[in-house]
């Protein structure tokens, strides 16, 4: 056979391979078989020696045209593979995403929703007073009366004699009762003054809740039943509280709400001073005296009350120990809270 | 209060340990805390000088030889003049802190010889001045042990109560060892005095009471022959081991009184009276008088005081003036022990602005039936440690009764209220242990030392206390009743907060109480005014959000933050003086955005005007709001802004700050500002959603690319393409902007998509054609524009 035969032999097998071929490791086999060190025309070459010099230069053409057919061949087969390949290869998969930076919610809102949300599961509807209010809201009818050293309790700011900065969120309560008949049961989120020198530990304001339930037969009973459940949920199933007596003039008798802290470390001492106990809240059955200047009749009615600080429940929460970042606005503070 | 374990002692046998009497008192209502000593040594131990020689290179220095317990000698350097053999000594060790820990003791090198610690003198521990040597320990004082624990044994404990307004009979040793047999069933030791009664009281002092609303009770007496010096030392030590300063036996013994007691005595010097009458009234009109803290006050007729023949000597139940107390040269005394009304001290009290032990005790309510007892306590007292030559018979002047309170209790109602089944012996039982006396018929006398109980829910809440509030159960059901809901009038707050966080904003909280200059930048209300504010930077409450986040953003930028959004919603305040409270309160919500350049590996950027306009089109469309506009108007304190309206209402403004009226925060970024009422966003809101059915006919679209004067505002050729292009017209698209070289300065290039569609057919090429015509040839008409 002449070296023309073979090449167009040649030529004709590698066509039908190729054809029957799908892949690219297929592919490079067939190429290592024609193309290869050890392949056809590899052969064919080594045939050219021995042919005399009068076809060498003919039959050299014709092995060197075969082999440019055989490799654009092969090279536009497997380019649909490579040129895939090389692609994915140059994707950086690590680089950033576009940047959609998040925002933050206020600890103050985060706390203040959460509690909102366990007491209105339990129906309880929101109610809202004024920050300047009369001392008629705030003290006299919450029976904080002036010529009593209850009245000390808190430091007030006035705008003009008889008008006060609300010292707490109590004279929503007398808000809701002159205009609502009972029954009643409302939580009163705002915020509220004290005339105190700002500190790690107090600011001139801070946030309350409130909440008061006026119907038939209510129990002291029910109102440790209320904040039992409300400290679940607020500090986990194992919570441990108690209550203790405690002074209020709107309420009678009053209580305090302790949970159990803790004295693993020398801040725990010192935030429960030495005790374990903590202080979470207020509470207490609505006083008579506090009826009577709504006028509910308290032989019909009885109710009960109770009000926290949310700064205080979000420093315990999150650990904050300077009540002053709430209200810097440092974002380095605000971003952590989603 | 500070209430000492070892004086109670006086009172009740008590066996408690400090744990269970500070639950127990805190479980009572008395929240208590023991006090630790505070001491400001650490890891000091007692040793003994076993052996002692002079310091081989100084005269002055002694080297010990220290034992220190547990079979450790320590070698120690000394240099204190009363070191001595076998004496028992504070030995500060290697590791030993001393000063709260600023002085941490080493191994040092003295002259050349070691030294393995220090030994301390009650200076270097803080325990009193005295350093003109090393202190000295008891003999019999054991060896390695902790020198507080050492003191601790030796001492006391003390707790600190943090008592609450309604329980004055609580300021007393004697009130607080009441609340613990109450609860353990001790027996109050009743104290006997004796002594004789020498001499008349009349023959030297005469009692007025010009009106006995005031005063309803005062009785007194004179001793004569005492000398005024030293307390003795278990005085002394009652009184420090409460904080209280010995001052001379005299006040040492009226104030151990008090404390005890719970009753304010009050002295004078007898010699110093003008005349010989004690007079109680009220001040007279420009009278004054200096009191013990050496202030002069200017009284007034609220003031009740105790006068002499010519002025007042005391503010009666506060404080006594500075000349008729007991001086070094007393010899004669006379002795108050009175019932004043405590409205009337408080009154007076506060008027002056001053708050005393006494007044204190006064303005909380005092046992009227315990004056001549508590008198005749400081007389037995007074007797012992200064032997007095006379003392006169008791001058008692009762003038008015106090009612005896007896209150009604029913166990049923008490039940019914409390949540319990407390039975009626149980109840009674109670009652014994608080001396509440039985009278007849479910009618209870009140000890005349118990002024905070009048009432039947009093008694409910002493049932309470003493049944212990955590025995009484927990009721773990709840009842609703759909008539108490009501509607949440801020319920949309929370929605937009949450919407704002999560497009990249944070929430901030800023003081509401603000300095008028920064609020009047941005403000036209006029500000409510704090009468007593904190400081002037404090003195209004704020008419608008935006000083409280310019401070916060400076706050950032000042710590490179760069590129962030803030949002506050809170209340805003505005003065209108024929308000009862002189405040109109009102919902706000404000946006900031604080541009600076974020460099990104696809393309840099940063919040421009453009940002801020997408970004509250977006916010109010999320809010369900359709038909947005904005209209240039001037605010205050804004280079440009303009108003946000809803169907043409107005509901808040958005623009650029003017940065040279707020200089003084140094901000050199750009702020704008988008300030919302929340009135208006809760009100206009339409909740109403208005379904199409989704076109099925096909859409055609045109692009096109005008050159038109750079002057022309885009909405203007917007609005003519609208209105050219008929009831088919579905959009219109500004997708381009493009200004360059050939164009210059004075032109640009807008380029649209207009898109038309029928909800009936399908739309024809040639029609659409028409309609583009007429559109080009109009903004060819209006503009002069060119088409590229």
């Amino acid at each position: 056979m002449s070296i023309k035969d073979q090449t167009k032999k040649i030529k004709k097998d590698f066509l039908e391979r190729l054809d029957n071929c799908s892949s690219y490791d297929g592919s490079q086999i067939i190429k290592n078989d024609y193309l290869g060190r050890k392949g056809k025309l590899s052969e064919l070459y080594s045939k050219l020696q021995s042919l005399p010099r009068s076809e060498k230069a003919y039959a050299g053409k014709q092995i060197n045209d075969i082999k440019i057919f055989l490799s654009q061949k092969i090279e536009s087969f497997t380019s649909s593979f490579t040129e895939k390949k090389s692609d994915l290869d140059k994707k950086d998969f690590t680089l950033p995403g576009d940047p959609h930076p998040l925002g933050s919610i206020h600890p103050i809102t985060l706390v203040s929703e959460q509690i909102k949300d366990i007491f209105s599961k339990l129906g309880f509807s929101l109610a809202y007073g004024p920050e300047v209010d009369t001392e008629f809201f705030n003290f006299d009818a919450l029976n904080i009366k002036d010529d009593h050293p209850a009245r000390d309790m808190q430091d007030t700011f006035y705008i003009e004699p008889g008008v006060v900065l609300r010292t707490h969120t109590s004279n929503t309560q007398i808000h809701t009762m002159l205009k609502k008949d009972p029954p009643i049961k409302i939580i009163a989120p705002g915020r509220v003054y004290r005339n105190e020198d700002i500190s790690v530990r107090s600011y001139c304001l801070f946030h309350q809740i409130e909440g008061l339930y006026i119907d038939k037969n209510v129990t002291f009973g029910d109102l440790k039943g209320l904040l039992n459940y409300f400290a679940k949920e607020f500090f986990g199933e194992n919570v441990k509280t108690r209550f203790r007596p405690s002074f209020f003039p709107f309420t009678e008798p009053s209580a305090e709400m302790d949970i159990y802290w803790g004295l693993e470390t020398e801040s725990d001492y010192r935030i429960t001073k030495g005790t374990g106990w903590l202080e979470i809240l207020g509470c207490g059955m609505v006083d008579p005296e506090v009826f009577k200047s709504v006028k509910i009749d308290s032989e019909k009615w009885t109710g009960y009350a109770f009000g926290m600080g949310i700064e205080r429940m979000a420093m315990l929460k999150y650990g904050i120990h300077d009540i002053r970042l709430f209200y810097e606005g440092d974002i380095r503070v605000l971003r952590q809270f989603r | 209060m500070i209430i000492s374990k070892n004086w109670l002692k006086d009172h009740i046998d008590i066996d408690l340990d400090d744990i269970t009497i500070e639950s127990s008192l805190t479980a009572l209502g008395l929240e208590c805390t023991i006090k630790k000593d505070d001491v400001s040594y650490k890891d000091v131990y007692i040793g003994k000088i076993i052996n002692l020689s002079k310091h081989q290179n100084a005269d002055k220095l002694s080297v010990c030889d220290v034992d220190i317990g547990n079979d450790k000698k320590l070698n120690i350097v000394c240099g204190a003049p009363n070191v001595i053999k076998n004496a028992n000594v504070a030995v500060a060790v290697v590791g030993s802190s001393l000063n709260k820990g600023d002085f941490l003791i080493k191994k040092t090198k003295i002259r050349g010889v070691f030294s393995e610690g220090m030994l301390c003198s009650e200076k270097e521990l803080d325990l009193s001045s005295k350093d003109d040597g090393i202190m000295i320990l008891p003999e019999d004082c054991k060896i390695g042990t902790k020198l507080e624990d050492h003191f601790n044994t030796q001492n006391d404990t003390i707790f600190e109560l943090d008592l609450t307004p309604n329980r004055g009979d609580c300021l007393s040793h004697l009130g607080v060892a009441r609340e613990l047999a109450s609860l353990n069933n001790f027996k109050i030791k009743k104290t006997e005095t004796s002594f004789n009664k020498d001499f008349e009281f009349d023959k030297d002092c005469t009692i007025n009471i010009s009106n006995i609303e005031t005063c309803y009770r005062y009785s007194s007496r004179i001793i004569k022959g005492i000398k005024v010096e030293e307390s003795p030392q278990w005085l002394k030590k009652k009184l420090t081991s409460i904080g209280q300063k010995s001052i001379n036996n005299i006040v040492d013994a009226a104030n151990y009184i008090m404390f005890d007691t719970g009753h304010p005595l009050h002295t004078f010097d007898l010699s110093k009276l003008n005349g010989n009458c004690i007079n109680v009234r009220y001040a007279e009109k420009n009278e004054k008088i200096t009191l013990l803290d050496d202030k002069t006050y200017d009284l007034n007729t609220s003031n009740l005081v105790i006068a002499d023949d010519k002025k007042p000597i005391a503010l009666a139940g506060v404080m006594g003036d500075n000349k008729s107390g007991i001086s070094v040269s007393t010899v004669d005394l006379l002795i108050e022990s009175a019932y004043f009304k405590p409205q009337i001290i408080r009154k007076s009290a506060k008027s002056l602005g001053l708050m005393t032990e006494s007044s204190k005790r006064f303005e909380r309510d005092t046992d009227i039936e315990s004056l001549t007892r508590n008198l005749d306590k400081f007389i037995d007292l007074i007797n012992t440690i200064c032997k007095p030559k006379s003392i006169s018979d008791l001058k008692d002047l009762y003038l008015k009764k106090k009612d005896n309170v007896i209150v009604d209790f029913n166990i049923l109602k008490c039940n019914l209220f409390l949540g319990t089944s407390i039975k009626a012996k149980e109840a009674n039982n109670i009652f014994k242990k608080l001396n509440i006396k039985l009278e007849k018929n479910n009618r209870y006398k009140i000890p005349s030392y118990r002024n905070d109980l009048t009432r039947d829910v009093d008694l409910y809440e002493e049932i309470a206390r003493i049944f212990g509030y955590d025995n009484i159960p927990s009721n773990n059901t709840f009842n609703a009743n759909y008539s108490s809901f009501d509607n949440d009038d801020l319920s949309l707050i929370k929605k937009i907060k949450f919407y704002l966080m999560s497009n990249g904003f944070y929430e901030h909280y800023s003081n509401s109480l603000v300095d008028q200059n920064n609020d009047t930048i941005f403000s036209d209300f006029s500000q409510v005014k704090i009468s007593n504010p904190l400081s002037n930077k404090m003195q209004y409450l704020r008419s608008t959000l935006i000083p409280g986040l310019i401070s916060a953003i400076s706050f950032n930028l000042n710590r490179k933050q760069e590129n962030f959004k803030l949002f506050e919603s809170g209340v805003i305040h505005k003065y209108v003086k024929n308000v009862e409270t002189k405040s109109i309160e009102k919902q706000s919500i404000t946006l900031a955005f604080v541009p600076g350049e974020v460099k990104h590996w696809k393309k840099n950027n940063s919040i421009d005007f453009y940002t801020v306009k997408g970004e509250i089109i977006k916010f109010l469309k999320y809010l369900r709001f359709d038909k947005i506009t904005f209209k240039d108007k001037k605010n205050k304190g804004f280079l440009y802004s303009f108003s946000i309206n809803v169907n043409n209402v107005p509901i808040g403004y958005w623009g650029e700050v003017d940065n040279s009226l707020i200089k003084h925060y140094k901000i050199k970024n750009k702020i704008y500002f988008a300030d919302f009422s929340y009135e208006k966003l809760n009100g206009l809101q339409n909740d109403k959603i208005n379904f199409l059915v989704p076109n099925v006919y096909p859409s055609i679209s045109r692009d096109i690319a005008i050159e038109v004067d750079s002057q022309v505002e885009s909405e203007t050729i917007q609005k003519t393409i609208i209105s050219k292009a008929g009831n088919l017209l579905k959009s219109v698209f500004l997708f381009d902007v493009y200004q360059d070289k050939k164009m210059g300065d004075s032109k640009k290039s807008l380029a649209y998509k207009i898109t038309f569609q029928s909800n009936k057919r399908t739309l024809l090429d040639n029609e659409i054609d028409d309609k583009m015509r007429i559109i080009m040839k109009s903004l060819k008409d209006i503009f002069n524009i060119k088409q590229r």
